[in-house]
């Protein structure tokens, strides 16, 4: 029988200390992603200043109305998972699951979108991975003892690639992590553990929402 | 953080993306960058205060919170630093 009492793991002190202690954790593993993701963006900087014209000209090469719809599409998803962990909070399981399955469907919207520009892009041979042809048309004039602006334009749209599929990466696990919450919150065995972990979800999924806004402004924004 | 909050932090953040957006008609490059870097750092700003409940939270998850962005910075502004005064 589903019951509301909550005892804390035998590690912890009281509820309070438990709760933290999962805060705690979630928020050092987000440092390390912090870490992974500002590599890539460190990268990102010297590239950009050394070849600030052709990673300029590239960028226009990117679908910016549809990365624009998919950014209001995940900062709403970000609304939909914070009104999920104030529904379990409240003990509110049908609210609690409305917004969780509102939060995965903006989620694989996203998803199918960044599916969809990519594989544009791949017909538009601008896909410099795993061998495919990459064609590069500028009107850039090569300066001279630098490197041809295709060689250039390639390195842009490799960082593009492993920026948006790392995050792409971190939004499956994100959206296996709410299937999984949304599995809990229907059974509704432990409410106060849901709004636990729900709590723990929503910090991962916010995080991923950081990481776009930051993806979206360097590859899609810095126009010439 | 409750459900007002919530929705308005939503509403801001779809008013900065505006912002951000129109800002690409702007001819001073140098002005239209900066106008897009404020905007992505206010919309950070208000995910991690609202979203992840620093707002709200205790000295220890803001501490480190903060220890993370302070190595995010000095990974950025010494590899700027580096690269600016070649």
């Amino acid at each position: 029988m589903p019951t509301n009492k909550s005892r804390p793991a035998v590690q912890f002190d009281d509820m309070d200390q438990q709760r933290h202690a999962g805060l705690l954790g979630m928020w050092v593993f987000l440092l390390t992603e912090t870490l992974l993701f500002g590599g890539l963006f460190a990268g990102f900087a010297i590239l950009r200043l050394q070849h600030g014209a052709v990673f300029a000209e590239a960028t226009g090469h990117l679908n910016l109305p549809l990365a624009a719809i998919n950014t209001a599409l995940l900062l709403t998803s970000g609304l939909t998972m914070a009104l999920a962990e104030l529904a379990a909070g409240a003990r509110l399981r049908r609210a609690t699951l409305r917004w969780l399955l509102a939060t995965i469907a903006l989620g694989t919207l996203f998803l199918g979108i960044k599916g969809f520009e990519w594989y544009s892009e791949f017909q538009r041979q601008l896909v410099p991975v795993l061998n495919l042809p990459f064609h590069y048309s500028s009107e850039l004039p090569a300066a001279s003892g630098e490197q041809p602006v295709a060689a250039v334009a390639e390195l842009f749209f490799n960082l593009y690639f492993i920026a948006t599929g790392l995050h792409a990466l971190h939004m499956l696990v994100g959206l296996g992590i709410l299937a999984a919450m949304l599995w809990l919150a229907h059974r509704w065995r432990r409410p106060d553990r849901i709004d636990r972990q729900l709590r723990i979800a929503g910090l991962y999924w916010a995080f991923i929402d950081v990481v776009w806004i930051f993806i979206f402004t360097c590859f899609y924004l810095l126009r010439a | 953080m409750n459900c007002r909050s919530a929705v308005f932090c939503w509403l801001g953040l779809l008013a900065l993306l505006a912002l951000s957006l129109l800002a690409g008609a702007l001819d001073n490059t140098a002005l239209r960058y900066s106008v897009h870097f404020i905007c992505a750092g206010a919309m950070a700003a208000l995910i991690m205060l609202v979203f992840m409940h620093l707002y709200t939270a205790d000295r220890l998850l803001r501490l480190v919170a903060v220890s993370g962005l302070l190595w995010i910075a000095l990974l950025i502004l010494l590899t700027l630093a580096d690269m600016l005064t070649r």
